[in-house]
């Protein structure tokens, strides 16, 4: 001692010294924890629960990150994934390729039988009949062959059906309508039939072409599908009105067939002529050359639904140009516009058809090399307005609801995968966005005046219906389309006059037909997805209230650990209080906790939770304290116990007799030896903890807004069978609970052995 | 292997002539989480009818293993080389034992089984170590015992209770405990109820595994003298395995030195004590604390067992032998024949020859310092510690006030310890030792009377502020002046029984009294490394806030106990320490405030044989170099004789001799003192176990008679002792003792008792 007091004389030494034994404390208690974490690893329990536990940890840690959608427990996923139309039947009709006109629209033959039909042609000219909705079962979805088109080498390019009053019930005034086809050819041929499902008598037989007509445009080939100025190809929607024509010329039928338009090409000079033909014998009313260069891009009616002669225009578009000829084949106007070219897209909104207008126009679009435009020409002088300008050169469907004034309520168009939603000239209500991947959007939206809703269709078969009212869930339901379609013609509404339901039908290539319901049904549950209609993954598909079970997995890591962590804290520091004060001390205040103690540890467990739960209101924090309340009676007869027989141990006479006072005797000696004990029952207890509130949220005595893995196994109380049938949302959080607990339980007996050194194997 | 029924045994009893239990090159390792350890290697060793083998070594040297495998019983860890017969029968061999058990056919295993089933009890039973706490509370002596004979014979119920009571009354029992459950029976009287059962199938080997460990040395005495009878009465084949040579030098006629799992010598008991041919055996003889030898310098042996896990070069002893050289490293000594039946393993056997094991030097620090005799450091005066017992639940509501029943730890004790003596307290345990060295360190109230104590000097704690740390300047004055404030209230002479725990007074005397603790397992935190321990008295009285100046002082108070170097202690926990080690580290603490009187409750009684020595040495070289003084409390005579100036012998809490040490040893006057000393197994061949002249077992302080304590246990007692209390009666300069008789009325009274037995 006198050595050292020599060697201390020196400042600058005795630094030094200072910092090195400084080191070597340091070192030691680093070397001190590496030996009792050795101890620990070499467990295989304690191994495996810290790995456990690191991989909660992680989770947690990266849980903003991988959470999708904050606030999951109010989250609920678009009903465009969740909810799909069924599928009401599928029928063979012959494999072929799909193509845009190869499935016309519908007809309602006989309104006695209420009878719908779908037709389809094939490559060869074969027209099948498909009845659907009948009251009587037997016929329902059968297949008729129709009639084959002689078509001599050459494939059908379109055919169209249109219905017409037959005849009306001079008594009843109910009307008898038939379907009419109207097919072109390559060849240049126009056949039009009349389809009749009644015999003589009035009784409901199979529908039969009734009357064939057929002509040939010599030299011709047709460059679009021809139109009637009934019912245009392409307009899609149903009619609200009948057609009735002054002079009906067409035999058996009640009303005009009326005209059909034809642009061709002609084989000897490569000009491109517009045609009319008369439906009374297919007779060509006249031919005009149209002052194109390039054969033009689509062709319109307008005025189809004029209930008397108005002035009715078919518009055909080349690039920059758009001419309306009226019905004697004049030309009406032409207008021009610069930078961009007419796609051919051509829309009419239904009221502009019906009644003769000012402000009636027509929507075109327009695409450039870098932007698109949707223009409106105005019917009466042709004057083209911008209505809608997109930076992307890819406008590929317009269609728009039905407006009397001098905009339609609605405009869509569809720029690559996004939806614009026009209320006004260039005036963007909404702006929505598809996933991208499932077919190209080049067909029209339908307009479903039932629902007001746009069906929106891609090639590959995928449906989506968006409601013209949007909100904040605009989709009111999606259809992913099944690879197996590999792709689909122009779907079509139908709707069944008996019973007021609509549906859409189509034909895909794997030559089926499929009818689909207008309406979407809920399919929650949905399984685990990462391809979704709306964009959206659900790695662990949702829950019976459309929540994304993945969120809510993942947010119930924090609330989780939050829960386990301050209860086992809280329950570890009162029961260190206690549980020191009573195992050390003697005395009445000793007796009294004591005996708290023991009143909080005999009320049963459960029901004091119950009763507590149910008086307070149950808020995380609140919950928090009623376990901590709960859990710390046992946690202080451990330790009480330690303390008692730590207290009997000599070392701690050694530190009284060496003159520690109770503080220096509880901070050196009794928390020393407790530490490794309270670890482990801070283990148990966040362990009990996560299980006591899993209980709580599976009973629903705590609302499961509280987002942990109890809450998201409350419904399987209510219906066990959600573990068969949606397993994704029950195994996930039973995995966690379970892997958590027995993470703490291993993490346990690994300190169990560093803390009963006895108790290692050999 | 076929097995023998009962009669033909019987009849092999008397006609096998080979040796009953033979080692062959046995040896055994244990696999372990840390690695292998080597416990037993290379043993040979044969033990024939009617003969005594000891086996002494210190702990951890394979004493228990050896034993143990004689019954076929090795750990299954264990992996064996050689092989142990036990008459003839191979019980344990590298095929079949330890982690090759493992690997036998099932049908193997149980035949094996079966074999060892019958061999044991029947041809070898074992005293195992503690095994009289290993009975089953719940069972009476007669069941338990009874169990033996259920499962090995098929003898009926009357039969069994008849050979109860005849092996009963081999052990020196009667049959008066059959009824009794163990709890109920004395240390003494369960220690022969399981030599009873060991007994019981008479076997032909009796194994005892320390078997008078933990026991009083009153009662060891009278277990040896049983021991001794039963040898002596039945041709049996007997081993006893013990740390105490006393013991083993009276019951073997041969003994066996292990060492590190090596025998290191082998030979007759008494030659090999006298004339010892092997290093260790010398040093183990020198380090044996006996009343005969005790005035001469007893010597430790210096460090300590090699570490179990350590590679085995050369001689294992070569590190703490004196007489070792470069040859003793390198080459391993083999076991020699010096003499006829003496074997040992040295180099330098020859050496050895002409030694004496008597160490030559005087102990020239033996001389006690000049005590002065008025100088009482502590001073006791009618000290009565009584605890209350509880009897019921309405004695313990209202024990204050009705018939509760007192234990009286210590009883009316009054003395006088001087300042720079050593005082030690002795007596058996349960006379009250303990309790009373925690009254006079306050660690229990006293229910009456006075303690005081006397600080050096009339500076108070100032004066004492530079002899703990001379050499140091106070380098923060502002906190020096404080203390020295403070200081100067403390008054010289303290009243520790009055005062209250947080009294400053209190405070003071802590800082100049120490304990140290019997079990220095329990007394060391397992949770603190050694610094921190001896930290622990500097932080709590605040001593400094330079972490360099404790450091200094705590380096300086390991070196003190010869932790040296000191550093090298400093990060270690008490696990890894050895007892000896861990003894001293306690030591440390108490030395590290430089305290003026330190009360040693049993320090060496729980270390190993050759360590004890080195801590006596220690005992004095503390008191010689910083003058405290020390209560010594023991219950071994020869080592309180070696080291204290003045004795006490305590009775039931009272004392019932006193004196200087030597006057107290050589002329004990008290019938008590007498027995105890008597007691002491000597490693002489003419010491009696049977003479001890006491009856009975210490009772319990809560029925004391009324008169003399002793009354009861006494050979002298007559009717007077009953009720009277004793006088007290001074035979020469501070030697006194409790009696009603004087030495001359004793001496004519134990005539009369001795014609009486004639």
């Amino acid at each position: 001692m006198r050595e050292s007091g020599t060697a201390r004389s020196d400042p600058q030494s005795e630094k030094e010294r200072l910092r090195q034994l400084r080191r070597r404390r340091i070192g030691f208690q680093v070397s001190r924890f590496r030996k009792t974490w050795n101890i620990y690893y070499r467990n295989a329990y304690g191994k495996v629960g810290f790995y456990i536990l690191l991989f909660f940890v992680v989770v947690t840690i990266l849980s903003p990150v991988l959470i999708l959608h904050k606030d999951p427990s109010s989250y609920i996923a678009p009903t465009i994934d969740t909810t799909v139309p069924s599928l009401l039947s599928h029928y063979y009709v012959g494999n072929d390729t799909a193509r845009q006109n190869q499935i016309s629209s519908y007809g309602s033959s006989a309104t006695v039988s209420g009878s719908n039909y779908v037709y389809t042609i094939n490559a060869d000219g074969q027209i099948k009949a498909l009845k659907l909705f009948t009251n009587s079962s037997s016929t329902t979805g059968r297949v008729f062959d129709l009639t084959n088109v002689s078509i001599g080498g050459s494939t059908p390019i379109s055919m169209s059906v249109f219905t017409l009053v037959q005849s009306v019930n001079v008594v009843t005034y109910e009307e008898t309508l038939s379907n009419y086809i109207l097919v072109a050819t390559s060849s240049g041929i126009i056949n039009l039939t009349r389809i009749s499902d009644v015999n003589s008598n009035g009784a409901l037989i199979a529908p039969h072409p009734v009357i064939w007509q057929s002509t040939t445009l010599h030299n011709s080939s047709f460059v679009l599908p021809p139109i009637s100025t009934v019912l245009p190809i392409d307009q899609s929607n149903i009619p609200a009105i009948p057609f009735y024509s002054a002079s009906s010329s067409l035999s058996g039928s009640g009303s005009n067939v009326g005209r059909i338009f034809a642009v061709t090409k002609s084989t000897t000079n490569s000009s491109y002529y517009l045609t009319e033909i008369m439906d009374s014998g297919l007779s060509v009313a006249w031919t005009e050359r149209l002052p194109v260069s390039s054969p033009p891009s689509g062709m319109q009616v307008y005025g189809a639904f004029f209930a008397y002669s108005g002035p009715q225009l078919v518009v055909v578009t080349d690039q920059n140009s758009m001419y309306a000829y009226r019905m004697n084949g004049s030309l009406a106007w032409q207008n021009n516009i610069t930078g961009v070219s007419y796609t051919g897209n051509v829309f009419i909104p239904q009221d502009y058809q019906r009644s003769p207008r000012s402000y009636n126009s027509i929507l075109a679009t327009a695409n450039g090399t870098s932007s698109s435009v949707l223009y409106a020409v105005n019917a009466s002088d042709g004057a083209a307005t911008s209505i809608f300008q997109s930076s992307s050169p890819s406008m590929t469907a317009i269609s728009s609801s039905p407006g009397s004034t001098g905009f339609p309520s609605t405009v869509a168009a569809i720029v690559g995968n996004d939806i614009y939603i026009l209320n006004g000239p260039n005036h963007l209500q909404e702006k929505l966005s598809l996933a991208s991947g499932a077919g190209s959007y080049g067909y029209n939206p339908l307009y479903d005046p039932l629902s007001d809703t746009f069906i929106i269709s891609t090639s590959s078969g995928s449906l989506y219906s968006l409601s013209r009212s949007l909100g904040n869930n605009p989709f009111t339901w999606g259809l992913e389309a099944p690879t197996s379609l590999k792709g689909i013609s122009r779907p079509y509404l139908i709707l069944n006059a008996a019973t007021g339901l609509e549906a859409i039908t189509f034909r895909a290539e794997n030559g089926y037909v499929y009818v689909y319901s207008g309406n979407g049904k809920v399919i929650n549950p949905i399984p685990p997805t990462f391809h979704t209609p709306s964009g959206n993954i659900f790695p662990l598909g949702t829950n019976t209230a459309g929540n994304d079970v993945w969120s809510q997995f993942i947010a119930s890591f924090p609330t989780d650990w939050l829960v386990g962590i301050s209860v086992g804290l809280i329950g570890i520091v009162v029961a260190v209080i206690f549980g020191i004060f009573i195992g050390y001390y003697r005395g009445f205040i000793s007796v009294v906790l004591d005996i708290i103690t023991l009143t909080v540890f005999l009320i049963p467990f459960l029901a004091l939770l119950i009763a507590l739960t149910s008086v307070i209101k149950p808020s995380l924090t609140n919950v928090i304290w009623i376990l901590s309340f709960t859990g710390w009676p046992f946690i202080t007869f451990t330790i009480l116990g330690i303390i008692r027989s730590l207290k009997q141990r000599l070392f701690v006479d050694a530190a009284r007799v060496s003159g520690a006072g109770t503080l220096q005797i509880m901070r050196r000696h009794m928390m020393p030896n407790i530490l490794p004990l309270l670890s482990y029952l801070i283990s148990l207890s966040i362990s009990g903890a996560i299980g006591a509130i899993a209980t709580l949220q599976f009973l629903g005595l705590v609302p499961i807004t509280i987002q942990t893995w109890g809450a998201m196994l409350n419904s399987l109380e209510e219906n066990f069978f959600l573990a068969a049938t949606a397993p994704w949302w029950v195994l996930p959080p039973t995995i966690a609970l379970t892997l958590f607990v027995m993470g703490f339980i291993f993490v346990s007996r690994g300190i169990d052995e560093v803390v009963n050194p006895r108790l290692r194997s050999r | 292997m076929t097995l023998t029924n009962p009669i033909t045994r019987e009849e092999n009893d008397e006609s096998w002539n080979g040796p009953l239990v033979s080692f062959r090159n046995f040896g055994v390792n244990f696999k372990t989480f840390d690695g292998t350890l080597t416990a037993l290697e290379e043993v040979d060793i044969d033990v024939y009818r009617g003969e005594t083998v000891g086996i002494i070594g210190e702990s951890g040297c394979g004493k228990t293993t050896l034993a143990t495998s004689i019954m076929g019983l090795v750990a299954d860890n264990g992996i064996v080389q050689g092989e142990v017969r036990l008459k003839g029968e191979i019980v344990a061999d590298s095929e079949k034992s330890g982690v090759n058990y493992r690997k036998l056919k099932r049908k193997e295993r149980r035949m094996l089984s079966e074999k060892l089933i019958n061999l044991r009890w029947k041809e070898a039973s074992m005293v195992f170590q503690g095994s009289m706490n290993a009975f089953n509370p719940a069972y009476t002596i007669e069941k338990q015992i009874g169990e033996v004979f259920k499962i090995h014979t098929n003898l009926t119920t009357g039969e069994i209770r008849q050979r109860i009571i005849q092996v009963l009354e081999e052990a020196g029992l009667n049959s008066s405990v059959l009824k009794a459950f163990p709890h109920e029976l004395s240390g003494g009287m369960k220690q022969r109820a399981v030599l009873a059962m060991a007994l019981a199938l008479s076997p032909s080997v009796i194994i005892a595994d320390e078997p008078t460990t933990g026991l009083d040395v009153v009662i060891q005495a009278k277990i040896i003298h049983e021991l001794k009878r039963i040898k002596n009465e039945s041709k049996k084949a007997m081993i006893v395995v013990s740390h105490d040579i006393g013991v083993v030098s009276q019951l073997a006629e041969k003994v066996v030195v292990l060492y590190a799992g090596r025998i290191m010598e082998i030979g007759n008991t008494w030659d090999v004590y006298q004339r010892p041919l092997n290093p260790y055996t010398l040093a183990l003889m020198r380090s044996y604390p006996s009343l005969e030898k005790s005035r001469r310098r007893m010597e430790g042996i210096p460090g300590a067992t090699p570490p179990p896990y350590a590679e085995r070069k050369g001689c294992l002893f070569a590190d703490r032998c004196e007489f070792a050289d470069n040859r003793c490293i390198e080459e391993k000594p083999e076991l020699r024949e010096m003499d006829p039946g003496r074997f040992t393993r040295c180099h330098h056997a020859e050496k050895l020859k002409e030694l004496s094991p008597e160490s030559e030097k005087e102990v020239e620090m033996l001389s006690s310092p000049i005590i002065e005799e008025e100088d009482v450091i502590v001073r006791l005066e009618g000290v009565k510690e009584y605890f209350t017992l509880r009897t019921s639940a309405g004695g313990s509501l209202f024990s204050k006030e009705f018939g509760s029943k007192y234990v009286r730890a210590v009883d009316d004790l009054t003395i006088d310890i001087r300042r720079g003596e050593i005082f030690g307290v002795i007596g058996e345990s349960g006379s009250g030792k303990t309790t009373l060295g925690r009254v006079i360190i306050k660690l229990l109230d006293a229910t009456s009377g006075r303690v005081t104590y006397f600080h050096h000097g009339s500076d108070g704690v100032q004066s004492l502020e530079h002899d703990i740390h001379p050499g140091l300047d106070v380098r923060k004055p502002e906190h020096g002046t404080k203390r020295e404030r403070k200081a100067t209230r403390t008054p010289s002479t303290i009243e520790i029984t009055s005062a209250k725990e947080k009294d400053q007074t209190i405070r003071a005397f802590r800082r100049f009294s120490q304990l140290i603790f019997q079990d220095p397992y329990d007394s060391i935190d397992p949770k603190m490394s050694v610094y921190d321990v001896v930290n622990e008295p500097l932080i709590a009285h605040r001593v400094t806030k330079d972490p360099l100046e404790s450091r200094d002082m705590i380096a300086s108070a390991l070196s003190t106990v010869h932790l040296i170097p000191p550093e090298n202690f400093f990060e270690r926990f008490s696990h890894e320490l050895s007892g000896g080690e861990r003894q001293r580290v306690t030591a440390a603490r108490a030395l590290v405030l430089r305290p003026e009187f330190i009360i040693m409750d049993e320090p060496i009684s729980m270390l190993d044989v050759s360590l004890r020595a080195g801590f006596m040495n220690l005992i004095l070289e503390m008191r010689k170099n910083f003058e405290i003084s020390v209560l010594y409390i023991t219950h071994d005579l020869a080592s309180a004789r070696y080291v204290c100036d003045r004795l006490l012998v305590l009775y039931l809490g009272v004392g019932v001799e006193s004196g200087n040490t030597e006057d107290v040893v050589r002329n004990p006057a008290h019938p008590y003192t007498r027995a105890l000393l008597n007691a002491v197994p000597k490693p002489t061949p003419d010491w009696n176990p049977g003479a001890v002249e006491i009856i009975g077992e210490i009772g319990n302080a809560i029925d004391v008679p009324k008169g003399c304590r002793f009354y009861r246990r006494c050979v002298y007692a007559q009717e007077v002792c009953r009720d009277t209390p004793p006088p007290r009666m001074d035979l020469e300069k501070n030697h006194w003792y409790l009696c009603h008789f004087n030495l001359d009325q004793l001496k004519k009274i134990h005539e009369g008792t001795e014609n009486r037995s004639e």
